[in-house]
């Protein structure tokens, strides 16, 4: 009965589809930067960075993370896999801004460059993200020490991380991988 | 049944109308808070035409006082009060009144809504207080002179109007959120989609359209933020300001336009679509006659809200461009005339042969119509790329925009707000006083917006503080502008007249009773008038028609609300309906 489904909390359906939209408005807004990056980067004064070893790991933490959230999605030990997921989060989240640290002590300073200032803007928008992420998963924890149940909440989450990681191998493939000819071709140029 | 949110209702005054978390409070905080932002701009506007009328009488408006006071009205006028009062106002009170949900579904996001939005416009009017004042850029921002010295408000001003725009953006995405779910997934029985008022759909698609255009401006304003604060070169060419060579290099000011307008003319929709469902819903109401084409006006606000993502490029034919870039942005935007001419004509023929109740809401729906054809008339002449060059940087731009986008959305604020106040609050509006609202503001936005055309036609630019020594303007357009200038005078205080009766009805209006215009759609149906907490009491209403059986032939009453089983009437996709 339509009664029933209209209590709160929100439907599953309603959440489920909340979230896509969340998703939609985030992938526009990377996209949109994406797309500066490819016009900014058809400039004389652009010079590449190079790929910090430590992004790579970076990337494998938050792998984890998303591993690690799609078995606590799917039952397999809840609660220590939700746990490990923050870990991996918390420590993507260290790793990044080690990586900012280990950039400016090589000396790629946020204006020095123009892709300098796509690589803080970028990694900064994409570390506010999951910054909201560790919120949400936050929450869920405490409604789990509630005793609430939390299987379709979890599987949203693990949806958003997934997500959160496709930005990121979009943007270090962005940032590191294509060539900005490339880009530019695939943006249609500047 | 369960009724679970009877016994949650907020009791306390701080839950119930400070804190609250429900749509209804919330749209009148919206509501309320746009309109009070709008007050100021509305003073702007009238400070501002105070100088070009009466140049240099009022010594305490010099040039940058006039730039920050142009700035300031355009961008509260489109952002904060049309966005947030359209969106926030009437997408949140009437959303899931219309739809048959109980509340949004997430309320506390909604809740969280406001309070960023409220957070937004207090930064904003910040900025009139911090040294070099509120900027005055112009309202699109342009780098490299918004953050250069010998702009006013390049400092605070400046960033604090990034800000704020960036907290607005995430308002209005929590906002946006929960109008499209709550539209795609809170419907009652019975509600198809194609059985949503257009009201509904107007909103849903700004909102959607919102969604996907305001990231743009966000990116851009975060950006130009990097460019002011931290020293990079997103925006900023190299540049010499001041006799003095600054470190930014190798930045696209045309970038910073590109990403602007691809928020910016979605923007103008995401103000228009709404309206046009409004004015829709009141015309059929009050002309008690169903919409004609009601699947085609759905249509058209689909169409039209596509088709506004792939013309931004035409507010910049003067930054130059590829011709065939023009070409295409030309194409595009003419094309728009299309859907935009078939709601027009189908807004005329469900006038047609109606029964028309000249109320003060069918007062304004008329009026929009009118405004609107003429400010969709002249942007024929812009959107080609030949008339726009030598009109761009004139007053026919101001005129264009003012009736297309500034007068005619207010129009249907105003209508819409007659139309539901008697939902909002038990109380009519008072029909007098709103006439002569109506009246003042009709017939003045002509006698402002009308004569601009000509200034702009003579080559009158835009933007200029003082018209001294140019020999090309004759001194007769001065006395057309301070004709202008007293028009918009006498429209600004009649706005006070709109505002004492909207205060004034809350406790003295005569009872409207639950239904007083007759209206079919479904928000009108509730058990209680003004609906209580959770709208509906202990059941969900059920649907069983379209929101336009008005005057159907055979019916006892002159409507069939959404709600009665009556075999006659019905939606507007069974064809051939048999009459007894």
């Amino acid at each position: 009965m339509n009664d029933a489904t209209l209590a709160r909390p929100p439907s599953d359906a309603a959440a489920r589809l909340g979230l896509w939209v969340l998703i939609a408005v985030i992938t526009v807004l990377f996209l949109q930067v994406i797309q500066a990056y490819a016009v900014r980067s058809d400039s004389i004064d652009w010079q590449r960075l190079p790929a910090l070893p430590l992004l790579g790991w970076n990337t494998l933490t938050l792998l984890l993370a998303s591993i690690a959230l799609q078995a606590a999605a799917t039952h397999q030990r809840r609660r220590i896999a939700l746990r490990a997921a923050g870990l991996f989060a918390c420590a993507f989240l260290i790793g990044q801004l080690v990586a900012w640290q280990q950039m400016r002590s090589a000396g790629f300073l946020v204006a020095g460059n123009p892709a300098n200032s796509f690589f803080y803007l970028l990694t900064g928008m994409h570390g506010v993200h999951v910054l909201g992420g560790l919120i949400a998963w936050g929450l869920l924890m405490i409604r789990a020490r509630q005793g609430a149940d939390i299987t379709s909440g979890t599987r949203l989450c693990a949806r958003y991380w997934h997500f959160l990681l496709l930005v990121w191998l979009l943007l270090y493939s962005v940032l590191f991988l294509i060539p900005p000819a490339t880009l530019q071709v695939i943006c249609g140029g500047g | 049944m369960a009724y679970p949110e009877h016994e949650h209702a907020p009791h306390s005054f701080w839950t119930r109308y400070v804190w609250s978390q429900d749509h209804k409070v919330i749209a009148v905080q919206y509501t309320i808070t746009a309109i009070a932002v709008g007050l100021v701009a509305l003073v702007l506007s009238n400070l501002m035409r105070l100088q070009i009328g009466f140049p240099g009488r009022f010594a305490f408006i010099d040039a940058n006082h006039y730039y920050q006071f142009v700035t300031m009205h355009g961008m509260i006028m489109v952002i904060y009060l049309l966005t947030a009062l359209f969106l926030g106002g009437f997408g949140n009170y009437l959303i899931p009144l219309m739809v048959g949900a109980r509340d949004m579904v997430f309320p506390f996001l909604n809740m969280l809504s406001y309070w960023m939005y409220l957070l937004a416009v207090v930064v904003l009017m910040g900025s009139f207080f911090v040294p070099g004042g509120p900027t005055g850029a112009g309202w699109t921002l342009y780098p490299p002179q918004a953050i250069l010295p010998g702009t006013p408000g390049s400092g605070g001003g400046i960033v604090l109007m990034l800000v704020s725009l960036a907290i607005f953006i995430v308002a209005a995405t929590m906002g946006g959120l929960n109008y499209v779910t709550t539209v795609l997934q809170a419907r009652t029985r019975g509600m198809t989609l194609m059985r949503l008022p257009l009201t509904v759909w107007g909103i849903l698609v700004a909102t959607i359209m919102a969604l996907l255009a305001f990231p743009a401006l966000f990116v851009s304003a975060v950006m130009m933020l990097f460019d002011k604060l931290l020293g990079t070169s997103f925006f900023m060419p190299a540049v010499v300001s001041m006799g003095q060579a600054l470190a930014y290099k190798g930045g696209s000011p045309i970038l910073f336009q590109h990403l602007f307008w691809f928020f910016g003319h979605p923007e103008v929709y995401i103000v228009a679509l709404p309206a046009f469902g409004i004015v829709s819903d009141l015309i059929s109401t009050h002309a008690r006659k169903n919409i004609f084409g009601y699947r085609m006006m759905v249509w058209a606000i689909v169409i039209i809200g596509v088709l506004s993502f792939v013309v931004w490029a035409h507010h910049m034919y003067v930054s130059g461009m590829n011709p065939w870039f023009g070409f295409f942005f030309a194409t595009t935007t003419l094309v728009i005339a299309v859907p935009t001419a078939i709601k027009v004509y189908n807004w005329l023929l469900t006038l047609w042969r109606g029964d028309i109740h000249l109320t003060v809401p069918m007062l304004f729906a008329i009026g929009f119509v009118s405004t609107f054809v003429i400010g969709g008339l002249t942007g024929l002449f812009l959107g080609n790329v030949s008339t726009d060059m030598p009109l761009s940087n004139t007053y026919f731009v101001v005129a264009h925009f003012h009736m297309v986008m500034g007068v005619s959305p207010i129009l249907a604020i105003f209508g819409g707000i007659y139309h539901w106040y008697p939902k909002v609050t038990g109380r009519m509006m008072d029909d007098t006083l709103g006439k002569l609202h109506f009246w003042v503001t009709f017939v003045g936005s002509y006698a402002i917006y009308f004569p601009m055309h000509y200034l702009g036609i003579l080559g009158m630019p835009r933007r200029y503080y003082a018209y001294d020594n140019y020999a090309f303007i004759p001194p007769s357009a001065q006395q057309l502008n301070a004709f202008i200038t007293v028009a918009a005078l006498v429209v600004g205080a009649f706005q006070l007249v709109f505002l004492y009766n909207l205060a004034r009805s809350a406790f003295n209006g005569k009872p409207s009773g639950s239904n007083p215009w007759g209206s079919a759609s479904l928000e009108w149906q509730t058990p209680e008038n003004p609906p209580g907490h959770g709208n509906w009491g202990p059941a969900l209403p059920e649907v069983h028609r379209w929101p336009y059986d008005y005057s159907v032939p055979g019916a006892e009453a002159d409507f069939l609300p959404q709600t009665s089983t009556s075999p006659l009437g019905g939606d507007d996709a069974k064809p051939d309906k048999d009459t007894p």
